[in-house]
């Protein structure tokens, strides 16, 4: 890619990962976003949020560094859409995520939806303190992955009376369901139906590797997308 | 000897009974024995303060931690708050922060006439003699946090200069309220903070943006009163960094290595802790708990330098034979004969 672009893809995710938002807005700005590769700008993305991943496994990384380069991913994002549709291959994805009714913790909620906005995923961001009725709504009108956090173990109740109401509105088969936030747990999880995760990092590279890798509610893949994932596509 | 002579004897290195023993119990749980609905309770001073005394005549802590009632008002400092019949707690719905402009806007909310000294002097009244009473302050981090929400974080990497700012202006609160808990007659400032720990932030971050400010705010009064610093979850890697801000005390989460963090620091530096309030107090097994408050125990008359308790809130679900077994294994492994290795004497 840099034989025709320079380093601008190497150059984005080296900025993602020093989550240096004016340095990949002003670098982004002045290559042109028309001039790009969607392909290679998603995959860059992808590349820098890898690295960041791998260093917050490592413990080099915590929270603020994780926050900052969630933020430069969804400002590359936007100045990409400014400019050009959002791109075809992943529009087919469509999110929600919130935090239960009672609770306010919203920082791994943060991390997820500028990361999968940045993968081009389209997130709808039902804040905090969110009710049932809310989250229902969401997936009556198409959200086909609901994230949900709880982070006190009284709020965790909430996360199971969701779900209910989602199974009195016939809609429980409808969406995937992801839990997660500190009263989340493995067990909490399989008892209601739903799939555990422990971190913002967790769900992003879930959806990345499994969602967008296996194809996004049974849509193909693109070949696109197999650089996104950064996994061999099954079977080819 | 009651809880308050415990305590202070304690501290100061004098022979007590036992080991004070003082699960946090605040607002988040008292609601459950008093049997009125939380945000009643946060509404009103004085049904908060009897909650607060049932628990503590309840249970028998020798520290009682005094949170404020929130009276009428929908904000906590400059931020709008969700209190309604569904809530155990106050809850931050919005930060008040977008600029730097917007620090010019923070000033420390008065103490006397509000609900919180209201809540204050009605559990001093009842158990101040015989209980230690600790007053409660948001270190500037913490505090920044809040008005700033999660895009204080987020200016640790990219705003430094902000971020320095910010928790420039949230000193003067911290410090305002810590002086005026003294004032009030509290017994020790408890200062806490959520997210300083290393389970959110590098140690880096901590000595570079919350160390700082709160070994600043804790100089303030730590010769007015006894003084402790609670940080949310994994403390180990800031412990000795924490024993350097000059509290009297740290109250560390269940995450965190006592027996090392005792080692690692001064002998005049104490600690309270760290049963895991949800995973051991309220959700695990009753003879893991009393293992688990028999270890502390042991370390306790080993080295005088630890108060029993749990690492953060207990939950508002927290069964209460949990509690009260809790408080007979500590009453039970806890007493004392001689001085220990550690005492501060």
């Amino acid at each position: 890619m840099s034989d025709i672009y320079g380093d601008i893809y190497a150059d984005l995710a080296s900025d993602i990962v020093r989550g240096d938002i004016a340095a990949a807005v002003e670098r982004l700005q002045a290559h042109g976003v028309a001039r790009l590769d969607d392909g290679l700008f998603l995959d860059c993305i992808a590349r820098g949020m890898d690295e960041v991943g791998r260093r917050y496994e490592t413990g080099e990384y915590f929270i603020p560094e994780m926050l900052a380069s969630s933020r430069v991913v969804k400002a590359l994002f936007a100045a990409y859409t400014a400019v050009r549709p959002r791109p075809p291959a992943t529009s087919g994805l469509s999110a929600a995520i919130g935090t239960v009714k009672g609770d306010v913790h919203d920082i791994g909620k943060e991390i997820i939806v500028n990361s999968l906005e940045g993968l081009g995923i389209h997130v709808i961001d039902l804040g905090t303190n969110v009710d049932a009725a809310r989250f229902v709504a969401a997936v009556a009108g198409g959200a086909r992955l609901l994230m949900i956090s709880a982070f006190t173990t009284v709020t965790r109740r909430y996360v199971r009376v969701v779900l209910d109401e989602l199974a009195a509105a016939g809609l429980l088969g409808r969406a995937q369901v992801l839990v997660g936030g500190a009263a989340a747990n493995p067990e909490f999880c399989a008892a209601i139906g739903a799939r555990y995760f422990r971190d913002a990092r967790a769900v992003v590279e879930f959806v990345r590797t499994t969602l967008l890798g296996q194809g996004a509610c049974g849509a193909a893949r693109p070949p696109r997308l197999a650089r996104i994932a950064g996994r061999p596509r099954p079977g080819g | 000897m009651n809880g308050r002579e415990r305590v202070i004897r304690y501290l100061e290195g004098r022979p007590v009974d036992r080991v004070p023993v003082a699960p946090v119990i605040d607002g988040y749980f008292a609601p459950r024995v008093s049997g009125r609905p939380s945000h009643e309770c946060w509404r009103s001073p004085e049904l908060m303060a009897q909650a607060l005394c049932d628990c503590a005549t309840t249970f028998g802590h020798d520290i009682v931690v005094v949170s404020d009632a929130l009276g009428a008002d929908n904000t906590m400092l400059g931020c709008p708050v969700a209190l309604d019949e569904s809530s155990h707690v106050p809850l931050y719905t919005g930060h008040c922060v977008d600029a730097p402009a917007d620090l010019d806007r923070l000033a420390p909310p008065p103490f006397a006439g509000s609900p919180g000294e209201a809540t204050l002097l009605a559990v001093k009244a009842r158990l101040g003699a015989d209980r230690f009473i600790l007053g409660v302050v948001t270190t500037p981090f913490e505090t920044a946090f809040i008005v700033r929400g999660h895009r204080f974080l987020a200016d640790l990497v990219q705003d430094r200069g902000f971020a320095q700012e910010t928790l420039a202006a949230c000193l003067p609160l911290a410090e305002a309220r810590a002086r005026a808990l003294v004032a009030a007659g509290v017994d020790g400032i408890l200062f806490k903070d959520s997210v300083a720990s290393s389970s959110m932030i590098s140690p880096r971050h901590y000595a570079e943006f919350a160390f700082p400010w709160e070994k600043r705010v804790i100089e303030a009064v730590r010769d007015e009163a006894w003084t402790a610093l609670h940080i949310c979850r994994n403390a180990g890697p800031i412990i000795e960094l924490m024993a350097q801000t000059g509290a009297h005390v740290l109250e560390v989460d269940a995450p965190c290595d006592v027996a090392r963090a005792l080692q690692a620091t001064p002998a005049g530096v104490f600690f309270k802790g760290n049963v895991d309030a949800v995973a051991e107090l309220q959700d695990g097994a009753p003879e893991d708990l009393a293992r688990r408050v028999e270890e502390l125990c042991a370390l306790a008359r080993r080295t005088r330098r630890l108060i029993i308790s749990t690492g953060d809130s207990t939950p508002f679900d927290t069964p209460l034979d949990r509690l009260h077994l809790f408080m007979s294994t500590a009453w039970r492994s806890g007493a004392l004969e001689g001085p220990g290795e550690g005492c501060a004497s």
